[in-house]
């Protein structure tokens, strides 16, 4: 992977830029532990009157970690944690810093002296809330990252470097253009300055050795120079070229050093890198990783399984991160289609074509192609022609994995439906893993349907079969409170519910030779509720000679008391 | 009127007074190095925001970014400007006698606590060179005692000292015009706060400590 090295102001070091990789860690960054870290730090702040230094190191260490930039201005990130409380406290209680600020004024603890002081900076101009910063600017550079690199629908990812180009340009003129259009001076807008090791602004410092070796030689002239004591308040903008010749006047004398000198310095020298980086803000580092990608011919792609972005030096497919499954979304794919891993090397490892070698044929029309035509590009960007195709390796000529659609939204009402009739059900006839099981599924499958690898018609028989499952949910529903009457009925009818339990039990063993389906059993609160609901006629598709249909008709009938007045002789007896 | 402990009243309204002093005193140096280079970037009124809600305190300013060393407040770096701070103090000590019409629970300090504690004032350092500051305690005792109200405190005697005996700030210059300019209103302003403070401050040793409460 390629790397540059880049330096910051009030800094003596030179850091290592991988470049998109960092680039890319940083849009991926997970903040999310460093937001608590802050929030945990504010409210023990709150409580005792002091930040603890301990929570604040270990805050700023994570932000530090998520790109190279961070690490190396961390004077500039050094509040980075009191950034994040003030914006929680904003956030929070709905006020602006300004209101906050009035609060703290008469600050009392050491807490409210740190934020108070800092949100003097961003009221003076001598500071921003870098905590605020750092989530900007990722999603800036989400945004460039999918504007320049996220493939078109319908589309293939597959575009030229020229396009690539173009699009940054794009999108980099159009923040020209909003920042023209608003009036922000332009000099102070982010940029990034190119200088080797021995012009950086700290070079004297940076090349300790060497410089002190030339102060010794040059210390004769310099004796005598006045000092400059310039005020910093006035701008240098348009004398640069002066002061830098003044101070260029006390060595134009100056001869080469002898060899031996020579020797020492160049061993120095050479040992710091050539070019070295100088952006003056983080948005001009973040831009300048996504130039040196363009340089280098690095590329973001999508991954079409995993949906997120990846270095590569050509338009690849499949990334290398290694997903919930234990494997690499490339080998889940390979795996999907039984592709051997030998058989299918990575783009950049595939042998370019050369353009005179008649390698380009025309392909049968049948043929199903991977890779659409490439995006027509007005000009010089078009670099295929449109009439020739080229041999795809027969790796790639497997079947692109389907397009899902929309679901309709009568079936999104036909599931929902059915799944408020389950929920409503819940416990009754159904039980509560078995209502979980059944919307994971029907979750899953809308998601299949969505992403293409599930049919509609796929889901409409789900969906049919979930009216089935309604029905004897409901039933079951029913018989189940049939099954558990009240206090009262429980005790008035013991026998009978007995004997409907003995039924319905050699009911449900029958059921369930039968089918493997499970079955909750039908359940009546009397024997004469059970011949009701199900006559022998009906039958239900059980077997005939089910004990269902043997119950004599007779013995439900059932008989009416007789209420015969007796009269005293019949009641007493003649003597009585 | 009763303290509970009276000396240590006499004695902490006495400090109170002196950092009344000198924070009017690093606040005037502030608003001085605020014209340096930070003139467009920094609020004048956030400033004055920060000196009128902290009177006995002036190192909150300090978050402004603003240095009131030899880099910035060369000009006041100067023997007989440094006099300024025992005259401020000794304009502020001569209006103690107001602090009669301070009543709690219907009652005032007397006059022998007033005299007590304009001469502690007086012992910390306050000293009125070349007799700049034309009120006397005496003069502050008989209008409070007639009823009549106080004039102004300004920094006339302030503008007209440095005239005199700093030539470097007298210079007609952008920052020495900001500064004269800047001071009329400051004076005035401060102390309207600062007698608030005094009062409450007063209110506090007769009543015992307030509890303070984190705002944030």
């Amino acid at each position: 992977m390629k790397t540059a090295r880049f330096s910051v102001k009030d800094n003596t070091n030179i850091y290592k830029l991988e470049v998109a990789r960092s680039l890319l860690y940083f849009t991926e960054f997970d903040f999310t532990y460093f937001w608590e870290q802050c929030i945990d730090a504010g409210k023990e702040a709150r409580k005792t009157g002091r930040l603890p230094q301990d929570a604040v190191n270990n805050a700023r260490s994570i932000a530090a970690g998520a790109h190279p930039y961070i690490e190396a201005c961390s004077t500039v990130f050094s509040e980075v944690v009191t950034d994040c409380i003030i914006e929680y406290i904003c956030h929070s209680e709905r006020i602006t810093a300004d209101e906050l600020w009035l609060r703290c004024i008469s600050a009392k603890s050491q807490y409210e002296k740190t934020v108070f002081k800092r949100v003097s900076e961003y009221k003076t101009n001598r500071a921003i809330n870098q905590w605020a910063n750092i989530v900007r600017l990722q999603e800036y550079a989400r945004n460039k990252m999918a504007f320049i690199y996220a493939p078109d629908e319908n589309k293939n990812a597959d575009f030229s470097d020229a396009l690539i180009r173009a699009r940054r340009d794009y999108f980099d003129l159009a923040c020209s253009v909003a920042a023209n259009e608003i009036n922000l001076p332009r000099k102070q807008l982010p940029a990034t300055k190119v200088c080797n090791a021995a012009s950086l602004p700290d070079a004297t410092f940076i090349n300790g050795r060497v410089s002190r070796a030339l102060y010794r030689r040059l210390s004769e002239t310099l004796g005598l120079a006045e000092d400059a004591e310039l005020p910093e308040s006035r701008d240098y903008s348009l004398v640069k070229d002066k002061l830098a010749l003044d101070a260029y006047a006390y060595v134009k004398d100056m001869g080469r050093p002898n060899d031996a000198d020579m020797l020492s310095a160049s061993e120095a020298l050479l040992a710091m890198p050539d070019e070295v980086f100088l952006p003056d803000s983080f948005k001009a580092a973040i831009d300048l990783e996504f130039d040196l990608a363009c340089k280098e011919k690095l590329r973001f792609c999508k991954c079409q399984n995993c949906a997120r972005f990846f270095v590569s030096t050509s338009s690849e497919t499949f990334c290398d991160r290694v997903n919930r499954t234990g494997k690499t979304c490339r080998e889940e794919y390979n795996a999907f289609f039984n592709i051997p891993q030998a058989e299918m090397p990575r783009e950049d490892e595939i042998p370019e074509t050369p353009a005179e070698e008649p390698k380009i044929e025309q392909s049968p029309p049948e043929q199903p192609l991977f890779k659409e035509e490439p995006p027509k590009v007005q000009g010089e960007y078009q670099e295929r022609s449109p009439r020739t195709e080229i041999k795809i390796p027969p790796w790639r000529l497997v079947k692109p994995p389907n397009k899902g659609v929309p679901i309709p939204l009568e079936l999104e009402k036909h599931g929902q439906r059915v799944y408020n009739a389950l929920y409503k059900r819940l416990g009754k006839g159904m039980d509560e893993n078995e209502f979980k099981e059944w919307s994971v599924y029907l979750s899953n499958m809308k998601r299949n349907v969505k992403s293409g690898d599930s049919t509609l018609e796929q889901l409409r028989e789900f969906l049919i079969y979930s009216d089935e499952l309604v029905e004897e949910v409901k039933t079951a529903s029913r018989n189940k409170s049939a099954r558990s009457p009240g206090y009262g009925s429980k005790q008035a009818q013991p026998e009978k519910n007995r004997e409907a339990a003995v039924k319905t039990e050699a009911l449900t063993q029958e059921y369930t030779e039968d089918r493997i389906k499970p079955f909750s059993p039908l359940t009546f609160s009397s024997l004469e509720d059970a011949q009701k609901a199900h006559p022998p006629a009906a039958n239900y598709g059980y077997p005939n000679n089910s004990t269902h249909s043997e119950i004599p008709k007779e013995e439900k009938e059932a008989k009416p008391p007789v209420w015969n007045r007796l009269t005293r002789e019949e009641a007493y007896g003649e003597n009585n | 009127m009763n303290f509970i402990n009276e000396s240590n009243a006499i004695n902490g309204l006495a400090d109170t007074i002196v950092k009344g002093g000198v924070c009017l005193y690093n606040s005037v140096k502030y608003v001085y190095s605020l014209a340096e280079k930070d003139f467009y970037n920094i609020d004048v009124k956030d400033v004055f925001k920060v000196i009128l809600n902290n009177v006995t305190d002036s190192d909150s300013l300090a978050a402004f970014g603003l240095r009131i060393d030899g880099g910035t407040c060369r000009e006041m770096q100067s023997e007989e400007y440094n006099r300024v701070l025992p005259l401020i103090v000794y304009s502020l000590a001569v209006r103690i006698p107001t602090l009669k019409n301070v009543r709690v629970d219907d009652r005032n300090m007397t006059d022998d606590q007033i005299y007590r504690l304009y001469t502690t004032v007086i012992q910390k350092g306050a000293e009125n060179y070349h007799d700049i500051i034309p009120e006397t305690f005496l003069e502050a005792k008989y209008m409070v005692r007639k009823g009549k109200a106080m004039p102004p405190f300004t920094a006339e005697w302030f503008k007209s000292y440095i005239c005199n005996h700093v030539p470097a700030l007298s210079d007609i210059s952008n920052k020495n015009i900001f500064l004269l300019g800047a001071v009329d209103m400051l004076f005035a302003m401060f102390y309207s706060c600062f007698e608030g403070e005094l009062r409450s401050k007063l209110t506090e040793y007769i009543s015992g400590a307030g509890i303070t409460e984190a705002t944030v």
